[in-house]
């Protein structure tokens, strides 16, 4: 099993960090993981285009670029608001990765106060979308 | 212990695993986080870390040290590379051990600095002058696992052959997170101190190291040297002994170590390729063997010095597939040891990592099909016609104080009836050098530090136009400190207006501490420039006074036109990425008004 996660977003929303704690997440359910956690950016350190690229294997990763990715999360602009859209590729993705669980923990984690709740609300709402 | 590291601190984990006891370094994206980790973890064990001005004082600083016996190293990144040619070949010609990360970002001069690439390989292996220039060694890690070995066996081999030894980390790898297995027990070469024999090595063999300031006396200089210790600057057999024993220290380097290959001796295609790409090559060897192919795959560690013996017999094979992420620059150096028929290069040189599926898209065409080596040629196109790309109007991060600035200069300049496009603008790179781009106007935006080369070198040629450059603090007084000392020197024949915006850190590569660091012995601009260089206009000013700031940059300009003089602003102008969010005490404007001032020298 392989996935492969890119998180598309602005310097300064928190990219790395979700895809950090992502793959922190998975690597607490399952330790024996392989990670590759790739990064893309521009120049600008505030509001410049950001990437990151996560692949969570079973097997020892031999290339770790993303090149189609499983799941696309894109942070909505203009807002520090993450998981806005999930689109889930054709491909089961495993249960020991992300559990709705597992995605509220990153939410938690990546958000305080307001942001925090409002995030929690949409994913709730089923606005945002979970990977299970 | 496994751990989930970037390259980058792979590298520095691994210098410190082997030994290295001084570092010395200058931010520059993407190399920038060995420096922040040498930073903390050096001082740990004992060691000596210092962020100088430039890359120049870091290179020369670490040769001399590793010339008192200390094992030192230094990381950058292109321009950086281009900077510290001189001071390798230094080290090359007086046997000094040296390790150099260059962690390579894409294209020539500034390029994209945040894209990765393998694109410093023939500056690597090529850049110094003269014969001898060459006597280096260039390994390439795969893997962030390998950032830490390769940075451990760099050091062994700089310490056993006395030479400067290159660490080419690609710019993607080096800020990817893998696992990094640290071994219990590192293997460690340390160098092997004189002992009576000739202070030189002489047909290869390498002689024990003097260190300085150890006892035994010694002179290291740039010139050819005799194996006995002394200098030559005129005898021809001196030179030929020494630049043979250059060469032949190549000659015994190498061996097999150092590349890694699936050791079929049945195959039809061999894939050769270095750094990341030999990740994109192995698992499209993998893909092609599931088809029946029979593929041998070679993973080039030590990309210089190169030996036949790294290929062995070539005759059976049909098709060679040279893989690199740059234009084909090693593939330069394999040719002569690769049948010309049967060698096709894939290239990626645009600033992406070497993807699995287009490498194998490629490979299936040169199998499958006859490749037409005409194909693989450039197309040159017409040249489109195209209106002028508009330039971005504020490219600064919300909160930078850069914005402010902007705008007061414009109404100032306008008060004063001058247009913006009819100035002639020159900046650096960095934050505050990006504020030139917004005008529309005619810009030279130079080299990192070389802003005031631009300037004068204009001034000469337009002495009536009105030159101004603007730029940040590190640029102009760390990197660039000499050009600001000579131009103020010369006041009168160069009459620019230099505005530094001062946000007391390097934004650009994450807030490391710059000339005018508030807690980092700043250089005091009023006493350096006006009253010790003696220019006659010299303000200091803020974003967060408007007033004060027009106030400033009308009487600097007026001073620059009637008075035809140098003039210095520095405007504290606040980093909201890094120095403002970390010490906004630093920006306190009832502190920054005390210091704010504007001084002209009545003639």
């Amino acid at each position: 099993m392989k996935i492969q996660i890119a998180i598309h977003g602005k310097g300064g929303q928190g990219v790395k960090k979700a895809a950090e704690i992502m793959m922190k997440t998975a690597l607490l359910s399952n330790p024996n993981l392989h990670i590759a956690l790739g990064q893309d950016y521009d120049t600008v350190v505030v509001g410049g285009i950001s990437k990151a690229f996560l692949i969570l294997s079973d097997e020892p990763i031999i290339n770790p670029i993303v090149e189609t990715p499983d799941i696309v999360i894109e942070i909505a602009a203009g807002k520090k608001s993450i998981f806005s859209i999930g689109t889930i590729a054709d491909k089961e993705i495993a249960s020991w990765v992300f559990r709705k669980e597992t995605l509220e923990q990153i939410i938690r984690q990546t958000f305080t106060g307001k942001t925090l709740e409002k995030n929690l609300k949409e994913f709730k709402n089923g606005q945002v979308q979970s990977c299970t | 212990m496994a751990r989930i590291v970037s390259g980058n601190t792979a590298v520095a984990l691994g210098a410190l695993a082997a030994g290295c006891r001084f570092f010395a370094g200058y931010p520059i994206t993407p190399s920038t986080q060995i420096l922040e980790e040498m930073k903390h973890r050096l001082p740990e064990v004992g060691g000596i870390f210092y962020q100088p001005e430039d890359e120049l004082a870091a290179i020369g600083m670490i040769t001399d040290a590793s010339m008192t016996g200390l094992k030192a190293m230094t990381a950058t990144s292109g321009p950086g590379l281009s900077l510290i040619q001189e001071e390798i070949g230094r080290a090359i010609i007086n046997e000094t051990p040296l390790v150099i990360i260059d962690v390579m970002r894409v294209g020539p001069s500034t390029g994209q600095p945040t894209k990765p690439a393998s694109s410093d390989i023939n500056c690597l292996i090529n850049g110094r002058h003269g014969d001898g220039g060459d006597c280096v060694v260039v390994l390439a890690p795969t893997s962030v696992q390998d950032c830490f070995n390769l940075t451990v066996e760099a050091f062994n081999l700089a310490e056993g052959f006395r030479l400067p030894v290159f660490v080419a980390v690609d710019g993607y790898l080096g800020i990817m997170k893998e696992k990094l297995e640290i071994p219990e027990k590192v293997n460690v070469y340390n160098r092997r101190l004189c002992s009576g024999e000739s202070l030189f090595g002489l047909n290869g063999a390498i002689s024990g190291f003097v260190p300085i300031g150890a006892g035994e006396n010694i002179a290291y200089s740039g010139l050819i040297h005799h194996y006995s210790g002394s200098r030559s600057s005129y005898s021809p057999n001196d030179c030929k002994e020494h630049l043979k024993h250059l060469a032949q220290k190549l000659i015994r380097i190498r061996h097999p170590l150092f590349w890694q290959s699936q050791r079929e001796k049945d195959y039809d295609y061999l894939l050769i390729s270095y750094g990341l790409a030999s990740r994109a090559t192995q698992s499209v060897a993998e893909c092609l063997r599931n088809r029946g192919r029979k593929v041998r795959c070679l993973d080039l560690k030590m990309i210089w010095p190169l030996s036949r013996k790294i290929f062995g017999n070539l005759d059976q094979v049909k098709k060679i597939i040279v893989v690199e992420n740059n234009a084909g620059q090693l593939i330069h150096f394999l040719a002569k040891y690769l049948p010309k028929d049967k060698t096709v290069s894939f290239n990626k040189w645009w600033g992406e990592p070497v993807g699995t599926l287009e490498l194998l898209e490629f490979c299936k065409q040169v199998i499958e099909k006859d490749w037409d080596e005409e194909e693989s040629k450039l197309i040159i196109h017409n040249l489109p016609q195209t209106a002028p790309r508009k330039a971005k109007k504020y490219p600064f991060c919300p909160g930078c104080g850069h914005n402010s600035f902007r705008s007061a200069f414009l109404s100032t300049i306008k008060e004063l009836g001058i247009n913006e496009t009819d100035i002639l603008f020159t900046s650096g790179i960095g934050c505050g050098s990006i504020l030139a781009t917004t005008f529309g106007a005619d810009l030279i935006k130079t080299s990192h530090g070389r802003s005031l080369n631009a300037a004068r070198a204009l001034k000469l040629i337009y002495p009536n136009r009105l030159v101004v450059t603007i730029s940040g603090d590190g640029d102009l007084l760390n990197i660039g400190g000499n050009h600001l000392l000579h131009t103020a020197r010369e006041k009168d024949l160069f009459p620019i207006l230099c505005v530094c915006l001062d946000n007391f850190n390097y934004g650009m590569t994450g807030g490391q501490d710059s000339a005018t660091t508030p807690n980092h012995n700043p250089f005091n601009l009023k006493k350096l420039l006006y009253d010790g260089c003696g220019i006659d206009f010299f303000a200091r000013t803020s974003v967060r006074d408007p007033k004060h700031l027009r106030e400033a940059l009308k009487g600097a300009i007026k001073f620059v036109q009637q008075k035809k003089s140098f003039a210095f602003l520095q405007v504290f102008s606040p980093c909201a990425a890094h120095s403002a969010k970390k010490h906004p005490e630093w920006f306190d404007q009832n502190k920054l008004c005390l210091r704010q001032g504007i001084w002209e020298r009545q003639l």
